[in-house]
């Protein structure tokens, strides 16, 4: 009698694989498939649920298969009746095959596949449970202000932590799952500021995104203050559609391009493809950077982004990979080069990315950097004005300067420069000596009186 | 009686003493000359020309099993037997000092086209994956590349696809000499030592293995000393072999650097042993586990031994042929041993696959003997 094996090297492949019935009462089939590694493994793994395939399509009784008496009698009824779903289930891939240790023989590598009548019978469906509304319980502060009792201010503080809580949620997962907002903020303190400045940006259109709502407790602070807890219903639909204008709205500020010859051209070309405007004066500059690096009679070009504004800050980079390319180093080489880092798509990609992710860290900052310039003798008290310019709506981070002739005031500001000037001008009236003369935009940041 | 007995008790324990003082120093050095000979080529024999007491274990053979591999070479488990090194090579052709007849001929050597060769020859074997320092041809090929699949996509394709970084380096060193001999007739000769050092360069440890000790390569190995004769007269070149011209001169070393890397490699070939796991044997008829991927060549000529508790056991010498990923082979001769005859008593009556903690491998003797005449 010669072993099973003998004889299988004999026969062609599709004759090798014999279903079996294992001691766990698993239906067994081995097969090969040539090569070594994973492609080998999945291309025999695919074979064996052919086999088995076939072996449930065949109407050979289950009994008669080699080790039958390892199946309970549960097992038998099943395979009895469902054996449609079985096969519907195979040819799908549905049915969870259980694969052993491969083994090489010759050229090929030989796996083991289980497939166990059990499970195939509860197949499991997870369905993704997308619910168009979030339930959120939050606390909000707030104390009498602005003509409005400390309960409502409470209550709006508490709708803006409600909407940031979930916009923040919203834009986690955008971030883990869609490619849409190309959004790559690494850093978790900024993520988090960039959530809170969505939030806060939301806060005037919470009405309409605040289904419903319940007041859980109340609890005086002191100083006629309250804390109140409510259960929000928040809408996602407007909510979402109320960040992407946001967001939107961040990706296209106009941008100052420092580059020379052909990169100034290709940066510049791409920039107003991907609409975002290129003005010789603008609050956001990019500036740009190439340099020709030798290697023996080749050479490869480093090319490097930054975005900043007008005091320095920078808020992102980018840099191409230069040994991907290096060229013999002839007349033109750099032009060439420039040309070619700029047509790779991953390159463009990243790049936009990173610029995208720049300008996030502007709004998650507060907004673009804007500066007011006033002359001294307009304020009655400018050492007021810091004050004063914080407390507008939207201003962040305001810094002044008292030169001897001009109050110079340095701030973020998440809305237009115009809108600005506007809120600055109106400030300004009530704390001016006289009359004030008309406020003025230059270069889209600077605002200033003569 | 007991007189007698006493007598011939103490002459024993004198006999005992007296052998107990009688050792000789330990002898187990010789003294030997250091020969500047120049080297030669060592390659396996034919596997149909092994006598049975030919049958040994050669060094550096390898009983790992493929267990750990993933059969990528990209990501291969560090374990893997088949996780080849990456190595960049190095070809320095030291500074030729001095003066004299020939030394400014001697010195004028470009050693970068040697390199090439170097890489070409290293890779063909299959012990290292060697990151090429073709740079030139790499640069050409971006342009063409540029100008017929676009830029952008073969820069993609390049991320994609990342540079080898290099595990090691290969580092050949050589040394070139020139002496003349003659006066009114004379003749140059040549001598070049090659020197091979594998290290790591983030550690910069100069690893012990592979060590291929020196390489002696003299000019009247690869020219007849007639074609280096040249004639002077008045202390003035006449005719004869252009000693003076370094395109003349780098002719002759260029063919004893690569004299030098054909036995570089058979002793890397040596040195490094490939080493394949038996998956059965039929009748003289082998099936291992690993082919050309682990490095085994065309007729290599491997000696199968069994494995077991840490001893092994040679069983016989097999001709063998690699496949991609695995190889064949036939046992030409087996060893006249009772385990030998065992396993072939089971292999004739079917396939015999070894088990219970036997373990079957096959490890190859060296260069395969047609190697040198095929492939140099």
């Amino acid at each position: 009698m010669k072993p099973w094996w003998a004889v299988a090297l004999c026969l062609p492949l599709s004759a090798m694989a014999g279903v079996v019935v294992n001691s766990q009462g698993q239906l067994e089939v081995e097969a090969c498939a040539y090569g070594r590694g994973q492609v080998a493994i999945a291309g025999a793994r695919d074979m064996a649920a052919a086999e088995l395939a076939e072996f449930v399509r065949g109407a050979k009784v289950l009994e008669q298969v080699s080790g039958a008496e390892y199946l309970s009698e549960a097992d038998r009824e099943f395979y009895r009746s469902e054996r449609q779903v079985l096969l519907q289930g195979l040819s799908a891939g549905a049915i969870p095959l259980s694969i052993g240790s491969p083994r090489i023989q010759g050229g090929e590598t030989c796996v083991p596949v289980y497939m166990a009548l059990e499970h195939a019978s509860d197949g499991e469906l997870v369905w993704d449970d997308e619910s168009p509304t979030a339930t959120v319980t939050v606390m909000g502060e707030g104390w009498p202000a602005r003509g409005r009792s400390a309960m409502q201010n409470a209550e709006q503080d508490a709708f803006a932590r409600a909407v940031s809580q979930v916009a923040g949620v919203w834009l986690n997962q955008q971030r883990s799952h869609s490619s849409m907002l190309a959004m790559s903020i690494q850093d978790e303190r900024e993520s988090n500021s960039l959530n809170e400045m969505v939030g806060q940006q939301l806060q005037s259109r919470t009405s309409g995104i605040i289904s419903e709502w319940q007041l859980l407790a109340s609890e005086p602070l002191s100083n006629n203050g309250v804390r109140v807890t409510i259960m929000a219903v928040v809408d996602k639909t407007p909510l979402a559609a109320g960040i992407q204008d946001l967001l939107s709205s961040v990706g296209s500020p106009r941008i100052a391009l420092v580059a020379d010859g052909r990169l100034k051209e290709e940066i510049g070309t791409w920039l107003t493809g991907q609409g975002i405007e290129v003005s010789d004066r603008a609050p956001l500059v990019l500036e740009t950077r190439s340099e020709l690096i030798p290697h023996g009679n080749n050479v490869s070009l480093h090319i490097s982004l930054h975005l900043r504004d007008y005091t320095g800050n920078i808020y992102g980079r980018w840099e191409n990979e230069p040994h991907l390319m290096t060229l013999p180093n002839k007349h033109g080489v750099e032009s060439r080069l420039t040309q070619a880092h700029l047509s790779s798509e991953a390159n463009l990609e990243s790049l936009a990315a990173a610029l995208q992710s720049a300008f996030e860290r502007v709004v998650a900052q507060g907004g673009i950097m804007r500066q007011l310039r006033i002359p001294r003798d307009i304020l009655s008290q400018p050492q007021q004005l810091q004050g004063l310019l914080n407390a507008l709506a939207g201003v962040k981070g305001a810094s002044v300067q008292l030169g001897d002739a001009e109050v110079v005031a340095n701030m973020r500001y998440s809305g237009s420069s115009s809108d600005l000037a506007s809120q600055v001008h109106h400030m300004l009236l009530a704390a001016a000596t006289g009359p004030l003369p008309e406020i003025e935009i230059r270069d889209d940041y600077i605002l200033f009186y003569r | 009686m007991n007189k007698l007995k006493s007598f011939s008790c103490s002459l024993l324990a004198i006999a005992v003493l007296a052998g107990c003082q009688s050792t000789k120093p330990a002898s187990q050095t010789n003294k030997a000359k250091v020969s500047n000979r120049a080297s030669s080529a060592i390659v396996a024999k034919s596997a149909y020309d092994f006598s049975d007491d030919d049958i040994r274990m050669p060094a550096y053979f390898d009983t790992q099993g493929l267990d750990l591999c993933t059969f990528e070479p990209g990501n291969e488990h560090p374990d893997c037997p088949l996780k080849k090194p990456i190595v960049r090579m190095y070809f320095d052709g030291a500074e030729v000092g001095g003066e004299g007849q020939g030394v400014n001929a001697l010195r004028a050597y470009e050693d970068k086209d040697l390199l090439l060769m170097l890489e070409n020859q290293f890779a063909g074997i299959n012990r290292f994956r060697i990151v090429t320092q073709d740079d030139d041809l790499i640069a050409i090929e971006n342009t063409i590349a540029s100008a017929q699949q676009g830029a952008g996509y073969v820069i993609d394709q390049r991320r994609k696809q990342q540079v080898l970084k290099p595990d090691y380096l290969v580092k050949l060193d050589s040394l070139r000499t020139v002496k003349n001999e003659g006066s009114i007739t004379g003749w140059m000769d040549y001598t070049l030592e090659l020197t091979t050092a594998v290290l790591n360069p983030f550690t910069r440890e100069k690893m012990s293995h592979p060590n291929l000790g020196k390489i002696r390569v003299k000019s009247e190995d690869v020219r007849d000393r007639s074609e280096l004769k040249f004639v002077m007269a008045s202390n003035r070149y006449v005719s004869g072999f252009r000693y003076f011209d370094s395109a003349h001169v780098n002719a002759v070393i260029n063919d004893m650097a690569s004299r030098g890397i054909d036995i570089l490699l058979t002793r890397m070939l040596s040195e490094m042993p490939a080493t394949t796991q038996v998956l059965g044997i039929k009748g003289n008829k082998l099936s291992l586990d690993r082919g050309q991927n682990a490095g085994v060549m065309p007729n290599e000529t491997m000696i199968v031994f069994s494995y077991e508790a840490g001893f092994v056991e040679p069983l016989g010498v097999a001709h063998v042929m690699p496949s991609k990923n695995h190889a064949t082979g036939e046992i030409v001769r087996w060893k006249d041993t009772d385990i030998a005859d065992a396993i072939k008593a089971k292999a004739e009556a079917g396939i015999y696959r070894p088990g219970n903690g036997v373990k079957i491998f096959a490890v190859s003797v060296g260069t395969p003997a047609d190697f040198l005449e095929n492939r140099t």
